[in-house]
């Protein structure tokens, strides 16, 4: 992962923002408890950010992610209360639906050059209504207790304890054989040890990491690998960055655009089961503006909405900064429509802070 | 009261802070009534920039030094706040990318900014073509601006600024999209300008056009007015010029043709390219190519010239960004191996190369960094890992690219060093045929003579090179045989050393043209 100066300003915000918390709600916020819910309510928004980021990575939009996340819901429902599956065909009953649906949106958008937001805000409208034509509008419960592990469950202390300790250990190693000035990697090497012994406090002191969240985790390294260190994901960019110059260099732009559509669509899928295992059951209505929030965080973190630059890990962060804004003002009892206005000037100031930055780093000279 | 010309402007000790970079050093211009002064200098010497003070872009305050209009008696310091005061004092700019609304009709460019709130289409509609037949320009004031060619397009913005009786007029490389007959229609224009008393700056890296047009030359380096010239012979001052420019002179900006080998790098049998809707913009045609040659392709604009590449290419092919719909046929064989036209990454494999004519449009990912521009078409070559790729830093030194390290953006580049990135990026592939398109486009004449000594370097070992140039001199300069092209067809082949420049240049003129 690539450490840049604007994630790590990301995460200096991200956590200055948890201190002001946990002085506003007397501690109640950084209690372990609290934290663990925390990461679980960013998993799912976080997990569709990693998707989203490389939708909007190649100037595309995927409006339909909300209604997604509700019909695979409802699939992995139907196949734990209707057909008795186990609950990892339920799971990948959520998954192969949600691919089926983003590989149909990718492949309108590459074959017939259906602009991206058309289809998938048509996609948006037809997914939900599948939703309520397969629940029959009501909710699919309750799904067994082996699928709600999925959402419910935890990796106990003890293996949590050594994931942070072999994370910890990558980053350092990664860290000393870089060549970045010992001033940067110091810094790093605090911030790594700051974060893996915070996550290994509160996840080791209360039940263990949350399954969403070792996903999430998963998930978030692997698409930023991908993305930084793979071909994929330099084709990715590139075709972000100017599609015919990409075409000419040899890129596959069609597979790609299909593959990343689909790619979300999965993840989509994969979201939908964590929710409905969550709350034991599906309902046709969960997921909405899931797409805002995942959205939202992406431009949060520093990806351009026309494609070319971002990365994972800014998403990431974008996810954590908006669950960290939900998770405390709920602690603080704010009510619930001042949190929505509160939630929307934040996400619109911290873009505009970010493209002035940017527009100040940027030499206009030619 | 003097006699002689009036002055319209002057500009004075000119400058100009980016931040990390001055600009504009101190820079004075002077133009006076019916004179054309030709701006010189290399990408990034700050003509742009000038040019930008002048037209208001840059606000009055954001610069050092003064605007002046009129002349001594008369004199106003300007003070622009944006482009409309610059426009409503007589000052008009033709851009090189014109500013022009697809969408919009010739009639309403000549009129945008005084538009009423309802629009009554008629009057408007016959007070433009009355002009636009005044000045002679054959335009129609109900076209769309899209349905019109480059050439035409730029006629609208002429017609735009005369329109508001601009009295100085900035032409900004007006020539490098232009077809031949219509860089001299341009020219007559340009003299009638300067006949109505009207001053010209001319911004060019031609010096074809500063001697057909230009009273005096001015040339900018590094943000300063160098050396100013007025009239004399081109043998005289053609050397003198260039040794402003860059700072050093340049001998032999062609250098010498290296033999082509006999081994046919590439055979082109019955190539033909039909549009979606039926146009077939190619017809049959054929060619082949040695290795350590370089084969010229000349032609107007629209003949076909540049679709031969991107045809050969698989440019067309159904996945790419025209989409399906295009026909082709022909065979084509890279080294003897047939190669059915496929997708970019099947000719690249193949062997083949293809620097595109337009290099912000399909060359350069512009936001990105010179590294990842650099290896991107090696990487989809070689399906290898992105690591693998370290080693084309190496084309930075070696084509000596100007910039601050590898992760610098290639939008902070000058048009020449984005060029060698554009270039460098074909040459990590290790092509055996390498398709040129314009190489030299918005290219500084410094990085002109390296690109050139490149393409000469890259034939002389073994590389195959197809050149297409709307510059002749260029073309015939480096080509060992040049192909003419006319709609779509090839109407004569001409060998490079068959006779002088100046009359192989008239041969395919006449060849292109009918």
């Amino acid at each position: 992962m690539n450490f840049s100066t604007r994630t790590f300003r990301s995460l200096i915000v991200v956590l200055g923002l948890a201190v002001l918390l946990h002085f506003m709600t007397g501690g109640t916020f950084t209690e372990a408890r609290n934290l663990t819910n925390l990461t679980r309510q960013v998993a799912i928004n976080g997990i569709l950010a990693i998707g989203m980021t490389y939708v909007i990575l190649i100037g595309g939009i995927d409006l339909s992610v909300g209604s997604v996340v509700a019909l695979c819901g409802i699939s992995a429902g139907l196949a734990q209360v209707s057909l008795g599956w186990g609950a990892m065909a339920s799971v990948l009953a959520a998954v192969v639906t949600g691919l089926c649906v983003g590989a149909f949106n990718g492949w309108m958008i590459t074959r017939y050059r259906i602009a991206p937001f058309i289809i998938t805000l048509g996609m948006m409208v037809i997914a939900r209504g599948a939703a309520l034509i397969f629940s029959g509008g009501a909710a699919v419960a309750p799904t067994g207790d082996a699928f709600n592990e999925l959402g419910q469950g935890y990796l106990a202390a003890t293996p949590t304890l050594v994931l942070c300790g072999l994370l910890f250990a990558f980053l350092l190693m990664r860290v000393l054989r870089g060549n970045e000035p010992w001033s940067r990697r110091s810094l790093a090497i605090l911030g790594g040890a700051a974060l893996a012994g915070g996550a290994a406090h509160v996840f080791g002191s209360y039940n263990g990491l949350p399954y969403p969240v070792l996903l999430f985790a998963l998930l978030a390294m692997g698409g930023a690998f991908v993305l930084e260190r793979t071909r994929l994901g330099r084709f990715t960019l590139a075709l972000g960055g100017n599609a015919e110059a990409a075409w000419l260099a040899g890129v596959p732009i069609r597979r790609l655009t299909l593959g990343i559509y689909a790619a979300m669509g999965m993840l989509s899928g994969l979201c939908g089961a964590i929710l409905t295992a969550r709350l034991n059951g599906a309902l046709p209505t969960a997921g909405e503006l899931f797409e805002l929030d995942a959205v939202a965080a992406v431009v949060i973190g520093g990806t351009s909405l026309q494609g070319g630059s971002g990365s994972v890990s800014g998403s990431v962060l974008g996810a954590f900064l908006i669950g960290t804004l939900n998770n405390g003002m709920s602690l603080m009892a704010i009510p619930e429509f001042y949190q929505k206005v509160i939630k929307g000037v934040i996400i619109v100031l911290a873009v505009w802070i970010d493209t002035r930055q940017k527009a100040h780093v940027a030499s206009p000279t030619k | 009261m003097e006699s002689g010309p009036r002055r319209l402007l002057a500009m004075r000790s000119i400058t100009k802070d980016f931040p990390g970079a001055r600009a504009l050093d101190g820079v004075d211009l002077d133009l006076f009534e019916g004179e054309v002064v030709a701006l010189m200098g290399e990408n990034g010497a700050g003509k742009s920039t000038l040019m930008k003070i002048l037209s208001g872009v840059w606000s009055s305050g954001s610069f050092g030094g003064d605007v002046v209009l009129g002349d001594a008696e008369t004199s106003v310091t300007a003070s622009f706040q944006d482009t409309r005061d610059a426009h409503a004092a007589g000052i008009a700019m033709i851009h090189q990318e014109l500013a022009l609304f697809p969408e919009l009709t010739v009639a309403e460019h000549l009129v945008l900014d005084r538009l009423p709130a309802v629009i009554a289409w008629k009057p408007i509609l016959e007070e433009a073509q009355r002009f636009l037949d005044g000045l002679g320009f054959d335009l129609r004031a109900d076209a769309l601006v899209k349905t019109l060619s480059i050439g035409s397009r730029q006629l609208v913005e002429i017609a735009r600024a005369l329109h508001r009786d601009a009295r100085v007029i900035v032409f900004d490389e007006p020539t490098s999209a232009l077809s031949e007959a219509e860089v001299g229609r341009l020219y007559g224009i340009i003299r009638r300008l300067k006949g109505e008393g009207r001053g010209i700056l001319y911004i060019t890296h031609r010096m074809d056009e500063v001697f057909e047009l230009a009273d005096r030359v001015l040339v900018l380096r590094d943000g300063r007015s160098v050396e100013g010239f007025a009239r004399a012979s081109r043998a005289e001052l053609e050397p003198r010029i260039v040794r402003a420019m860059v700072g050093r002179e340049i001998k032999d900006v062609y250098p010498a043709r290296g033999h082509a080998r006999t081994t046919v790098a590439l055979e082109v049998q019955g190539l033909s390219m039909t549009r979606p809707g039926g146009r077939k913009r190619l017809h049959g045609v054929s060619f082949e190519v040695c290795a350590g040659e370089v084969l010229g392709i000349a032609g107007l604009l629209g003949s076909g010239r540049s679709e031969i590449l991107e045809t050969l290419f698989g440019y067309f092919h159904p996945d790419g960004p025209r989409g399906p719909g295009y026909l082709i046929e022909g065979s084509v064989k890279v080294g003897g191996i047939p190669l059915g036209i496929g997708r970019p990454v099947d000719s690249l494999r193949a062997g083949l190369a293809f620097l595109s004519e337009d290099r912000k449009g399909s060359g350069l990912m512009l936001g990105q960094s010179i590294l990842s521009n650099l290896g991107l078409a090696a990487l989809a070559k070689s399906g290898g890992s992105p690591a693998s790729l370290s080693g084309s830093v190496d084309w930075i030194p070696k084509l000596r690219i100007k910039c601050v390290n590898p992760m610098q953006s290639v939008s902070e580049l000058s048009g020449g060093n984005q060029q060698k990135v554009v270039l460098a990026k074909w040459l990590e592939t290790r092509p055996s045929v390498l398709f040129l398109d314009e190489p030299t486009r918005g290219v500084d004449i410094g990085a002109k003579a390296e690109i050139y000594q490149w393409i000469r370097k890259l034939a002389s070992e073994g590389l195959a090179i197809v050149l297409v140039s709307s510059e002749l001199p260029e073309l015939i300069g480096l080509s060992h045989r040049v192909l003419v092209l006319r709609e779509g067809r090839i109407s004569r082949e001409i060998k490079a050393d068959a006779d002088t420049p100046a009359a192989l240049q008239e041969q395919i003129m006449e060849a292109a043209s009918l």
